[in-house]
């Protein structure tokens, strides 16, 4: 039982640790997305805005908008004002399938991307 | 034999090439994350801590005895794809009608090479030398008194390359592994209480093993936003078996194949997840009845960024270009 009380002591102590740091960053997820991702909406967006769990780095992040063709519709930046969130302008999407292509790097240099769609109907 | 060499070397360069020098810290294959299981291994290279896994099972003696395992492991990455784990355990055996025993089981080290990441494909492999030191652990909790020796290969693969209407197969990812299990004995003598000598064979095993999973976090994400209860959103639900097979030096023991199926659920957090398992006996031989085992397992990568959570050689990872061209 002597080694169990030490597994669960030094667990304690690497969790206190953990989440005790200031310096701790995670893997950036993506969180939500408008429109949400996989979604149907009635009309154009003007733009496509995606959440992240962890603060990006603009100058390493980007996503892409491409239409059912492969056309690319538009690039994404980190949102000045919330490095949390990537924003895509749209400009009057016609009826049809899209699909939003990204690839981040959080604040502390890990790399995540990721892709989904959404559909624009009459 | 010159020829097969240079397959084995031009295969290797590929690997190299083909590799991510960019690894993604813990389980990450493109848009794919693979947790780390709990009765296999993950298919990759990663700076992680297991502390505790916990397993409550039964053995298959008669009467069967009840078997409590505690474990730690810690992997560290030395390179970007290359890294090496050491992982303790300990045992206590309890049978009605006599006393506990107790102990650490030998000690085991793996050295694992993360060869081959093709995100596009969500696609990874690796391979291993997992060793367990012979008399490092206790005779009383079964420890072997031998060194066991097993190159062991690593796969994992998603299912995100499927077409958008096969959407709510995209999910799933599957993982395996297989090794061959060479003691470093081929047999092992004793002398039981009438001052008999017996000589035991020592079987060389085929290990081998598979996960498949249901990532509710790249359902989310990548098809579709059901606007689940968050807790939903972080759940892989999973089921894994670990099995092994005598394929030589066993004739006469009676060992045949054992192992178990573990259906259970991983929730998969930012610097930690925890899975559960119930550990469901093959056969008789497997054990007596569903055991259980449940694990924590920490992040360092994402807990120590700049600190123990990158690897030893090659430090934080350095972004190449930008993204998109932006």
């Amino acid at each position: 039982m002597q080694h169990i009380r030490q597994m669960i002591r030094s667990t304690a102590i690497v969790v206190a640790l953990a989440f005790g740091g200031a310096t701790a960053h995670a893997h950036a997820f993506l969180d939500h997305a408008s429109p949400l991702v996989g979604s149907t909406v009635k009309s154009s967006p003007n733009e496509v805005r995606m959440w992240f769990t962890q603060a990006l780095e603009p100058r390493f992040s980007g996503a892409q908008l491409r239409s059912s063709t492969g056309a690319v519709l538009g690039n994404g930046t980190v949102d000045t004002a919330d490095p949390k969130q990537m924003v895509i302008p749209t400009h009057g999407l016609a009826p049809g399938r899209y699909k939003v292509t990204w690839k981040v790097l959080s604040v502390d240099t890990h790399r995540t991307e990721g892709s989904f769609s959404f559909e624009v109907k009459p | 034999m010159f020829s097969s060499v240079s397959r084995v070397v031009a295969l290797a360069i590929c690997g190299l090439a083909l590799s991510d020098a960019s690894a993604l810290a813990h389980c990450f294959v493109g848009a794919r994350f693979f947790p780390a299981t709990l009765a296999i291994d993950d298919p990759c290279v990663a700076d992680e801590l297991s502390i505790p896994t916990v397993a409550w099972s039964r053995t298959s003696d008669q009467p069967s005895a009840q078997q409590l395992d505690v474990s730690g492991e810690f992997s560290k990455r030395i390179t970007e794809t290359f890294g090496v784990s050491i992982s303790p355990t300990w045992t206590r055996l309890s049978q009605p009608g006599s006393p506990s025993v107790s102990g650490f089981q030998d000690l085991e080290t793996t050295f694992k090479w993360q060869f081959l990441s093709v995100p596009n494909a969500e696609f990874v492999m690796s391979t291993a030398l997992v060793i367990d030191w012979g008399g490092t652990g206790a005779n009383s909790v079964g420890a072997d008194t031998f060194t066991t020796y097993t190159p062991t290969f690593y796969m994992g693969k998603g299912f995100g390359t499927l077409p958008d209407d096969m959407g709510w197969a995209r999910p799933f990812g599957f993982t395996a592994q297989v090794g061959y299990a060479i003691p470093s004995s081929s047999s092992t003598m004793s002398v039981d209480d009438s001052g008999n000598v017996r000589v035991t064979p020592n079987p060389r095993f085929l290990t081998y093993g598979f996960s498949l999973q249901y990532s509710m976090p790249y359902l989310k994400s990548n098809v579709v936003d059901l606007q689940l209860p968050d807790i939903v959103n972080h759940l892989i639900p999973i089921v894994e078996a670990r099995l092994q097979t005598p394929v030589s030096n066993s004739f006469g023991t009676g060992i045949g194949t054992s192992g178990t199926i573990n259906p259970g659920v991983i929730w998969v957090g930012d610097y930690f997840q925890v899975g559960l398992e119930a550990m469901i006996p093959i056969n008789h031989a497997s054990g007596s009845g569903t055991g259980v085992i449940g694990q924590l397992h920490l992040y360092l990568d994402d807990m120590f960024p700049t600190t123990i959570g990158q690897p030893l050689i090659g430090g934080v990872t350095n972004p190449r270009r930008p993204m998109f061209g932006n």
